[in-house]
């Protein structure tokens, strides 16, 4: 067996000292999105790998644990400065790095303020830097909902810490974060009928839905589900422009009329849901009567809302990334109203039976003597088996 | 779930039981059994079939809550049950427990509330996407089993007549729209605060007894070589013996509101004995 040359020893050198390059950023950590602890949401913390979606951007910061222990050339650098390349390698070529003489570039510095930069850093040097979410996705314009980079609504970004000077080759490390801020598409032919305190919302989705010979269709691989809002809110005794409003239970006596004039649920008016934002994550609340619907899901219930009151009921898809689609209204308002069920009709005509796990009546009695007569009989049988 | 984890474990008891057990033969040797079929100690029946509830057999004719809702056409009932047939007796039959369960549901556009609310469920308010109510049922049972098989053991009769009778136990529930119907005094005609089932969810078990008659025509007779393949002499493992179809007949005296079945319900299945 040959001895390595030298030559290997110094490329196997190499790798070993690579991995030292990724950990300049360490404790990655996100924090201020309003998808945190949302109803259907994400829980507790959202993961790095996470995309970062419009609600994130706007509202989120990323706290990055920077260990510098030099430029990569070896010289003393005066000035670390963060840039964001649409590539990996981008940012390492000055050429590419925003302003550019010619062509396009592809790493742009962060623009935030303050400054991120870092003067006369001395080595080993090991601090805590906050970025925004919204100069990760858009480094120049801090903008979220038009990145105005060329990487479009959807892609990765490198966060690239450069050391200034001595050389053009000075990456000190990259870090890469992924975000996506293309909404969803909105569903469409929004259906509703009423409920008991509650309507029944049904709606089309097509987006990238896809359709097999079976006639069955999938959601798009990043559909999170849906939500369905309601004007007036749920619990809320304001109205949908009808002055409708007024005490629930004033309105539940109403309903039980069953006289509801049909032709007044079709004409409901302007509602505050014509003009709402669903990624403003405080008007998207007041307005959400349901929990987190299923991506594959074409209808639902939204709860929570009151007898023989008028509602607007809309529909709102949501990514993965919490990206929330522009609102999808219902046709017709409804008005909801207590029904009868089967339940409350036997009880109604008369029946006797009750909820509970033994609720015999008595003249069923017999089914209970005759359950002790086969326990006997196979104790019975049991028995003479052993004896034989 | 927790309904659902009790089954389970009873299910694998029974099974972890009855898996040592064998037949016990009364009055000697089974010599009817042909000399290619192995000893049957187990049958599996798989049953679909129509299903009414009795609920409204309680009312006596004056009123008839299940027809008006849901209408008076019968429903399916899948169920699954297992036999032990521990004792033989030799040449007439064999004798034995079984333990079964099904499911069926029933469901229809609940009519908005009226009040009164009209007798005649045809004025009903009952909106064309309106909410749903529905009732389903598991029923259970736990029966001893008797089945004559003298006459297709002996003669070229292949029916095995058979009884069954035992407890029985449903458990159902009763839904408006997608969670458990509850009444309340405001909403629910007829509710007043002293009712005992107010706000309490409609669910809960019945107890009552189970009668099943029947006929099984054992599909052997057609195809004997089949039957053999199926049952090869050497014993050891658990084998297809005879392969069966019925024709039941059953009974329940069950109470509301997932009363007993009619008289003419008749359910049609498929019974594995090995």
């Amino acid at each position: 067996m040959r001895a390595p040359t030298p030559r290997l020893v110094a490329l196997a050198l190499c790798l070993v000292g690579a991995p030292a390059s990724a950990q300049v950023f360490t404790n990655v950590q996100r924090s201020g999105s309003p998808r945190l602890n949302e109803p259907g949401g994400v829980s507790n913390s959202l993961l790095p790998s996470s995309p970062i979606g419009i609600r994130d951007c706007e509202g989120e910061v990323w706290r990055f644990t920077v260990n510098f222990s030099g430029s990569a050339s070896g010289g003393a650098a005066n000035t670390l400065q963060y840039y964001v390349g649409a590539d990996e390698s981008a940012c390492a070529m000055a050429n590419a790095r925003a302003p550019v003489s010619a062509g396009t570039a592809r790493c742009w510095p962060i623009r935030q303020t303050p400054s991120l930069t870092v003067t006369n850093p001395t080595t080993p040097l090991s601090y805590t830097v906050e970025i925004q979410s919204r100069y990760l996705v858009d480094p120049e314009g801090g903008n979220c909902r038009n990145p105005g980079t060329t990487q479009g609504n959807a892609a990765t970004n490198y966060l690239t810490l450069l050391a200034f000077p001595p050389s053009d080759n000075n990456v000190v490390g990259t870090y890469s974060i992924t975000y996506d801020v293309q909404p969803p598409d909105a569903p469409f032919d929004v259906t509703a009928s009423s409920g008991e305190g509650a309507v029944n919302v049904g709606w089309s989705y097509s987006g990238s839905l896809t359709t097999t010979e079976a006639g069955t269709s999938a959601a798009p691989a990043d559909l999170q589900g849906f939500w369905l809002l309601c004007d007036p809110p749920a619990g809320n005794a304001t109205s949908v422009d009808g002055g409708d409003g007024g005490d629930a239970s004033v309105d539940a006596t109403v309903s039980l009329d069953a006289g509801d004039d049909e032709d007044e649920e079709d004409t409901c008016g302007e509602s505050a849901l014509s003009t709402l934002d669903p990624n403003d994550d405080t008007a998207f609340q007041r307005y959400r009567c349901s929990s987190l619907i299923a991506p594959n899901a074409t209808e639902g219930r939204a709860e929570g809302l009151s007898n023989g009151r008028l509602y607007r009921v809309a529909v709102v898809a949501q990514d993965l990334a919490g990206n929330r689609s522009t609102l999808a209204l219902s046709s017709r308002c409804v008005r909801p109203q207590p029904v009868t069920d089967f339940w409350e009709l036997y009880r109604a005509q008369g029946g006797q039976g009750q909820p509970g796990f033994c609720s015999a009546r008595p003249w069923a009695r017999g089914g209970a003597a005759w359950a002790w007569i086969m326990v006997g009989a196979v104790a019975a049988l049991a028995a003479w088996r052993r004896r034989r | 779930m927790k309904l659902q984890g009790v089954a389970i474990a009873l299910a694998l008891s029974l099974c972890a039981a009855t898996s040592r057990a064998q037949t016990l033969e009364l009055f000697g040797r089974d010599r009817s059994r042909g000399r290619y079929e192995s000893p049957q100690n187990f049958a599996l029946e798989v049953r679909g079939g129509p299903w009414y509830p009795n609920v409204d057999a309680e009312f006596g004719g004056r009123a008839s809550p299940f027809a008006d809702m849901f209408g008076t056409s019968d429903r399916v009932l899948m169920s699954l049950e297992f036999d032990w047939q521990a004792l033989r007796i030799n040449y007439v039959g064999s004798i034995g427990i079984g333990f079964g369960g099904g499911y069926t549901s029933a469901g229809g556009v609940a009519p908005i509330t009226q009040t009164p609310m009209p007798v005649d469920p045809a004025e009903w308010n009952r909106p064309s996407g309106g909410q749903e109510t529905s009732l389903a049922v598991i029923p259970l049972y736990a029966v001893g089993v008797f089945r004559l098989d003298v006459i297709a053991r002996r003669t070229v009769v292949p029916l095995v007549p058979y009884v069954k009778f035992g407890l029985a136990y449903d458990y159902w529930w009763i839904t408006n729209g997608d969670v458990l119907a509850r009444r309340s005094v405001g909403l629910s005609p007829g509710a007043t605060i002293n009712d005992p089932d107010i706000e309490a969810g409609a669910t809960g078990g019945t107890l009552g007894t189970h009668l099943a008659l029947g006929m099984m025509l054992r599909l052997d007779f057609f195809e004997p070589r089949a039957a053999r393949a199926w049952d090869p002499p050497d014993g050891g493992e658990p084998q297809l013996s005879v392969l069966r179809v019925r024709a039941p007949r059953r009974e329940r005296d069950r109470v509301a509101p997932a009363a007993p079945t009619r008289l003419r319900v008749v359910g049609d299945g498929l019974a594995f004995e090995f």
